[in-house]
């Protein structure tokens, strides 16, 4: 149980204080509710690059990494479709310095063209590092557009392509920054040993003469209902061929998660799983083999990522793959099965609890969706699952008109 | 409110250090205890003198290790991962240079279950056939894989480089995988896995009942042998110090710089490590800010200094824009320069010194951080005083001494220069 309190500024911005008392130091976690989907098609990658540029300093502190090394801290920042989150982990005594520092940027940046000539090369950098330069690297580029045919879910985080990057303009990043980081777009939670009145106090002091913004309004349309199976094959210069291949499911707020998330594991969570035994170990078609969910706020996907072995045809993988659906839906769970994954996801939940890190990012996440609290219910949320809601929703997901297909193949050519 | 101005900032004064409970098991093996903590999670990791240096053909340490969970007398492969993920039990291996390493995450309420797992995979591991071959082709393909990344295949020519002539110097061919068999695996678990060279590291929250029951299963683990050591490490001259492969279409170059150095027991290490956060072991250090944040030829660049056995050394690795990679090497040696010719600014050393301290808080910040944090320091037979000498010199450095290793230790044409990409 994760004990924790809940305020609000007059200016939106949310803020959640958990008291850990066992730890000198103190995480401090800010989520802002902007990401890769919240971005024109025609620019792609911004909210991303936006990240790089919080680094590059604010209106008031020229650097923003050199005072929080100056005070023992450390941060980072990651972007994903939905959020772009920002921590710091620092000394329980500094924790003035987190909130001056976030604060200020928050209030604006300052701007400058060589931060931003720098950071759009350094994120070209990591685009070519990440997808290009990588074997296997831009399967999720090409897989996107695929399963997404309406969604901004249709392009990655790291963008469409290099030159969105490259033409990116300070006229575009400040009306980025204007029209989505703002306190009542933001949840601030801090997780330490602190008491709320502490927090309270330096929230209002640092983040409470921010003015309020105009939030740009989120415009997208959801995904339609897919109806017909997709297939893209491509030849790339890698040395064994990969599948991939996608089912549209609810969001993270959606009834049907939790059972998805439990079906991805049933497939492929840990070396007793149904894929890896058969798949893996006993058909030998795979060199590795993995089921999972992309986990996002809008309607997501349940995915199947696998690089096949020599001497393995893509369509006795795939095949393969659509027996052991078949083969769940046909004779249902074994004996156990159901009550394996859940407490398998039971003790992954209490070790990812014994850092505080992951405590003050979940709060946040959870406060964003709609509840802190639901950090407390996530496990009753996977038990609750019945066996008859698992199977229901297993046959409504793994159906052919519901699935996008990637064929990754090697060139002939290729050693 | 004036939010130019720094709020006022506390130096980090005490850090808790949790004094492990120590004793030596029945048959040997060494313990240490790290009680704390707020989730009922028990860590039990064992550390055996079975890393790669030991091997007498490649792949045969990681095989082994990596075949441990592959089925024992009493669980074939499949009840074995059945009852693991069962029980949500995390079992995890490795076999690194010196070490090789098994270590098992439970939630208290399961280590009996767990410690049935450890022990019979300890004490009767099977070493299938069927299963080695299955391991070996999946290895197989993830070699071939790996091999088309620039950053592998820079780091696999700077291992060979950097240890010419040692056993740590060893690199793997894809013909290995032919010649690894299971007799292999049976003579080096027989003579390498031995509980007398075992070092045992339980942390977390339960009771005494719980640590009587985990010595005693330990205990029933046998051994023979005697003890191995390692081929002492001596430097062997190199003529060529540039070293290039190219790869064909490469968008990146994979840079590995370095250098052999010492290990954590000789007298300039912690100063070195300090040095090494100033040049490149930090988001603030000089190559990141020169590098990334300057010039934009790179996502990330960073050095460090590592510990092994029989000796230690220097790394810089990056990945950056094929078209920049002389440019890199060039600034590279500039930075070296600036530390060799300048004095760092009492700024910059101030602020170094309070990151490095932040950082070792963060690596003390629970019974698993501090049982890591500890255990690298064990396993060259030191202790907490080896940490407490760290500090003191994080915190008492001049900016002299950081001058003078530069020239000491850092001096470039004594350097090897790795690249995999284009030039």
């Amino acid at each position: 149980m994760i004990t924790f309190e809940k305020f609000q500024l007059n200016n939106g911005l949310k803020v959640i204080v958990h008291q850990d008392k066992t730890t000198p130091l103190v995480a401090f976690n800010i989520v802002y509710n902007v990401g890769a989907k919240d971005e024109n098609p025609e620019k792609t990658g911004f909210a991303h690059l936006f990240e790089h540029l919080m680094f590059g300093g604010s209106i008031n502190i020229p650097s923003y990494d050199e005072p929080l090394e100056r005070v023992g801290g450390s941060n980072n920042a990651f972007t994903n479709n939905d959020i772009t989150n920002y921590y710091e982990t620092l000394p329980k005594d500094n924790l003035e310095t987190a909130f001056w520092l976030e604060s200020d940027r928050m209030l604006s940046l300052a701007f400058t063209d060589k931060s931003l000539e720098v950071q759009r090369q350094v994120v070209i950098e990591e685009f070519k590092q990440n997808y290009l330069n990588q074997p296997y690297g831009d399967m999720s580029l090409l897989f996107r557009p695929l399963a997404y045919k309406t969604h901004p879910y249709q392009w990655s985080t790291i963008g469409k392509e290099i030159s969105h990057i490259e033409n990116a303009t300070m006229d575009d990043v400040k009306s980025f920054f204007y029209s989505h980081y703002a306190p009542n777009n933001a949840i601030l939670s801090v997780v330490g040993d602190v008491t709320v009145d502490e927090v309270k106090a330096l929230a209002e002091k640092y983040f409470g003469p921010i003015d309020k913004r105009t939030l740009k309004t989120r415009t997208y349309a959801q995904e339609p209902q897919q109806t017909e199976y997709r297939k893209l094959v491509v030849h790339r210069d890698v040395p064994a061929d990969a599948l991939q291949m996608a089912f549209h499911m609810g969001g993270k707020n959606d009834i049907d998660y939790h059972a998805t998330d439990l079906l991805s594991d049933v497939f492929s969570n840990g070396k007793s799983s149904r894929m890896y035994r058969a798949l893996v170990q006993e058909q030998q078609l795979f060199s590795e083999l993995d089921v999972y969910i992309s986990g996002s706020h809008d309607p997501g996907l349940l995915m199947v990522n696998g690089k096949l072995m020599p001497n393995v045809s893509i369509d006795q993988a795939e095949e393969a793959v659509w027996q052991q659906f078949e083969e769940l839906l046909l004779n249902g769970l074994k004996p156990n099965e159901l009550q394996k994954v859940k407490n398998k996801i039971e003790s992954t939940l209490v070790f990812s609890d014994m850092s505080i890190l992951n405590k003050a990012m979940n709060l946040g996440l959870f406060e964003l969706l709609g509840d802190a609290n639901n950090i407390n219910k996530e496990v009753e949320m996977y038990k609750s699952v019945s066996e008859k809601a698992f199977m229901d929703n297993a046959k409504k997901i793994l159906r052919k008109e519901n699935c996008s297909v990637l064929h990754y193949l090697k060139n002939e050519t290729h050693g | 409110m004036d939010r130019t101005i720094a709020p006022h900032y506390k130096e980090i004064g005490h850090i808790h250090f949790i004094e492990p409970q120590s004793f030596n098991l029945a048959n040997g093996m060494q313990a240490l205890v790290f009680k704390s903590g707020t989730q009922e999670v028990v860590k039990i990791e064992l550390n055996f003198k079975a890393g790669t240096v030991y091997q007498n053909k490649n792949l045969q340490a990681a095989t082994c290790n990596a075949l441990l969970r592959e089925g024992s007398q009493n669980f074939s492969a499949e009840k074995l991962a059945e009852q693991l993920d069962f029980y949500g039990l995390f079992l995890s291996l490795s076999a690194e240079k010196d070490w090789a390493k098994i270590s098992l995450y439970s939630l208290t309420k399961h280590i009996d279950k767990g410690l049935d797992i450890l022990v019979d995979i300890l004490t009767y591991p099977s070493f299938d056939e069927h299963q080695l071959q299955l391991y070996l082709s999946k290895t197989r393909q993830r070699f071939k894989m790996d091999m088309e990344k620039v950053k592998f295949i820079a780091n696999r020519t700077f291992n060979a480089e950097l240890f010419r002539g040692h056993t740590y110097a060893k690199v793997l061919e894809e013909d290995d995988f032919n010649n690894i068999h299971r007799e292999d695996l049976i003579s080096f678990f027989k003579q390498y896995y031995q509980p007398k060279d075992c070092k045992v590291v339980i942390a977390g929250q339960f009771n005494e009942q719980i640590l009587y029951k985990i010595k005693k299963r330990l205990e029933t683990i046998n051994g023979s042998s005697n003890s191995s050591s390692i081929p002492a490490f001596t430097i062997q001259s190199n003529n060529q110090s540039l070293f290039y492969t190219e790869k064909k279409g490469a968008m990146q170059s994979g840079i590995r710089l370095g250098k052999i150095l010492f290990n954590k027991t000789h007298e300039d290490y912690a100063a070195m490590q300090v040095l090494n956060t100033i040049l490149g072991g930090y988001f603030g250090s000089r190559l990141m800010k020169n590098i990334r944040e300057d010039k934009g030829y790179t996502y990330g660049i960073g050095s460090a200094v590592v510990s092994l056995h029989a000796t230690g050394y220097l790394t810089i690795v990056s990945e950056v824009n094929a078209a920049n990679t002389q440019q890199t090497l060039d600034e590279i040696d500039k930075e070296i320069k600036v530390l060799q010719t300048d004095l760092i600014s009492s700024d910059e050393l101030e602020k170094v010194r309070n990151y490095m301290l932040g950082q070792f808080l963060r690596n003390m910040d629970g019974a698993f951080a501090q049982s890591d944090t500890y255990t690298e320091a064990w396993l060259y037979n030191l202790n907490w005083e080896y940490y407490h000498r760290l500090i003191q010199t994080i915190k008492t450095i001049q900016a002299k001494q950081i001058r003078d290793l530069s020239n000491q230790y850092l001096q470039t044409d004594s350097l090897i220069r790795v690249i995999a990409g284009k030039m």
